[in-house]
């Protein structure tokens, strides 16, 4: 099966600019408006994936992926500083 | 109503806003009545059931306190185990005990056809029923004072977050929450958010999707390379852990979106260094359960190393008899149970060994080795676990050690795409990373709960976000499965 998304440069884009900003924001611990962005990068980038006709399945991997992202703080146990 | 269902999603918070809403003198009757709607929603009329137990046990109970003699308080300890432990048998394990009872008189080559009887099991009786005797069992013992409003004692066995698959809680933990009036705190509700969104990424993500490749080479045990069969065996065990270990999230979560701490039933057992460790660490409220009402009256550890033996293996029969009416959970329990007893025979001659050639036990390569050691044997027990007979079994363990061949068709074999595997992957890294984040801190704070709001946010965003593509995509092929533990 082909995967949708590494077969768009502009899906491939939307993610890694989304991912990029979810890094800085947790490793730099800005404010809300960088989490923000990538938020609504990435749901941009899922909803054109999924009118492309990326499946589900595609689309909730890269959830994942962010979710891992956003769950380093808590699994360092750096989440109370 | 599972908890993985469009009318749990809706059911939760109405019962929620009305439990804050309504007086804490009402509170009772909304739980209680919400509960019963829970339990109804699989069969009306196993409520029956339950009902029969809450009154032998409410009854006994208050028997037992009024009672001088301990003939007296004997005699309805001993009515409560008949009435609750017999119902438990007849739904549970009567066809089970007819089809064993056939199975011996063939033996002998008599002719006997096979007696089944048409009973259904009663969804979560294992749970509420171990429940309900351990308060019973704490009055008797004078442990716990008997409770003399029924409401709240219909409540203890019946409230329906942890009604159909635990936590197995005693009295002391939560009869005292139900009564007292609690006020609504913004730390509650971000622990029970925090729960319910653990519970289900575990429960709709990683054990649904592990379920799918598990469930692909059972159905043809004969047919798959000993590799894949090992690799559905170890996505077993990470399938049903997800999956109990979920369910027992959610239930801890809707309960503390009300202010009530359920017991914690899970502590990352997947990383046990020891077999016992494992089970400390594993449905700890019915192993405690075990440990409490029939390993220490037993006599536990106290009576000689041949009698804790044979203690920790009835234990662990019982133990396995409990999961299911089948020989499999028997010789599961069984042969966890003698892991557990190698290791006690073990532990001082290994040490010595140890000592002599001064290998430091805080090694951590040997701690790897010992928690890669565990896992393996627990993915080997695994395959009594997930197989439907005796037959399977040996099937499955033919293949492990014989079917090499073909080993380099696993990912054929499991139904695996090289895209699912990097799922897979990714799902396994969150499992891991997953654990601390309805976890507390220090007593009473949460890590997560002083973070910026932004990391927070986040968190829930995208973990939302998996869940729900995760829940459709299984959805739409049709793979969402039940909670494993509702058949126990």
């Amino acid at each position: 099966m082909e995967s949708v998304i590494f077969s768009s440069p502009y899906i491939l884009c939307g993610y890694a600019v989304a991912l990029v900003l979810s890094v800085v924001a947790v490793a730099k611990k800005t404010g809300f408006a960088l989490t923000a962005i990538s938020l609504f990068i990435f749901a941009a980038t899922s909803t054109y994936a999924l009118i492309s006709g990326a499946t589900l399945t595609e689309v909730s991997v890269c959830a994942v992926v962010f979710f891992i992202i956003y769950l380093i703080p808590a699994w360092r146990g750096r989440g109370d500083k | 109503m599972s908890f993985n269902s469009l009318e749990f999603l809706i059911f939760l918070p109405v019962v929620v806003a009305l439990y804050w809403v309504l007086p804490f003198k009402f509170r009772w009757v909304l739980l209680l009545v919400a509960s019963c709607i829970f339990y109804m929603s699989w069969n009306v009329w196993l409520i029956v059931l339950i009902f029969i137990t809450t009154i032998t046990a409410y009854s006994a109970a208050i028997f037992i306190s009024r009672a001088h003699s301990t003939g007296v308080k004997c005699f309805w300890l001993a009515l409560t185990l008949v009435v609750c432990l017999g119902l438990l048998i007849f739904f549970k394990y009567i066809n089970f005990i007819l089809e064993s009872a056939v199975g011996v008189i063939r033996l002998f080559n008599a002719e006997q056809d096979d007696i089944v009887l048409n009973v259904i099991l009663p969804v979560g009786i294992s749970f509420y029923t171990f429940q309900t005797l351990s308060y019973v069992i704490d009055v008797y013992r004078g442990q716990f004072p008997a409770e003399r409003h029924f409401g709240y004692f219909a409540l203890y066995v019946s409230y329906f977050p942890q009604l159909v698959a635990g936590p197995i809680e005693r009295p002391q933990n939560l009869l005292p929450q139900l009564r007292t009036p609690h006020s609504f705190s913004e730390d509650d509700f971000a622990a029970g958010a925090k729960y319910l969104l653990s519970g289900f990424f575990r429960k709709c993500v990683v054990a649904d999707f592990c379920g799918i490749f598990v469930d692909k080479v059972y159905a043809d045990l004969g047919s798959s390379c000993g590799l894949a069969v090992f690799a559905a065996s170890a996505l077993f065990l990470i399938q049903i852990y997800n999956d109990f270990a979920g369910y027992s999230e959610i239930a801890m979560g809707s309960a503390r979106l009300m202010g009530v701490k359920l017991s914690k039933n899970f502590d990352r057992p997947l990383t046990s260094s020891s077999f016992a460790e494992f089970f400390r660490r594993w449905h700890i409220t019915l192993n405690q359960w075990f440990m409490q009402y029939v390993y220490i009256p037993l006599g536990g550890n106290r009576k000689g190393m041949a009698r804790k033996l044979m203690n920790t293996l009835i234990v662990f029969a019982l133990c396995g008899l409990w999961h299911g009416a089948n020989w499999t959970f028997v010789l599961w329990g069984l042969v966890a149970g003698v892991f557990v007893c190698a290791e006690a025979l073990l532990a001082a001659p290994l040490e010595r060994l140890g000592q002599r050639l001064k290998i430091d036990a805080d090694n951590v390569v040997l701690k790897v080795v010992k928690r890669v050691f565990v896992f393996v044997m627990f993915v080997f027990s695994c395959v009594l676990f997930r197989s439907q007979n005796i037959a399977d079994v040996g099937i499955a363990f033919r293949q492990m050690f014989t079917a090499w061949d073909a080993a380099g068709n696993v990912l054929d074999d499991l139904g695996m795409s090289w895209l699912q595997l990097i799922q897979l992957v990714a799902f396994i890294a969150a499992m891991i990373m997953i654990y601390r984040l309805p976890q507390t801190k220090n007593g009473n704070s949460l890590p997560l709960a002083r973070s910026a709001v932004a990391v927070d946010t986040a968190v829930f965003a995208y973990g939302i976000l998996a869940v729900a593509l995760c829940w459709l995509g299984l959805l739409s092929m049709g793979d969402m499965s039940a909670f494993q533990y509702f058949q126990f």
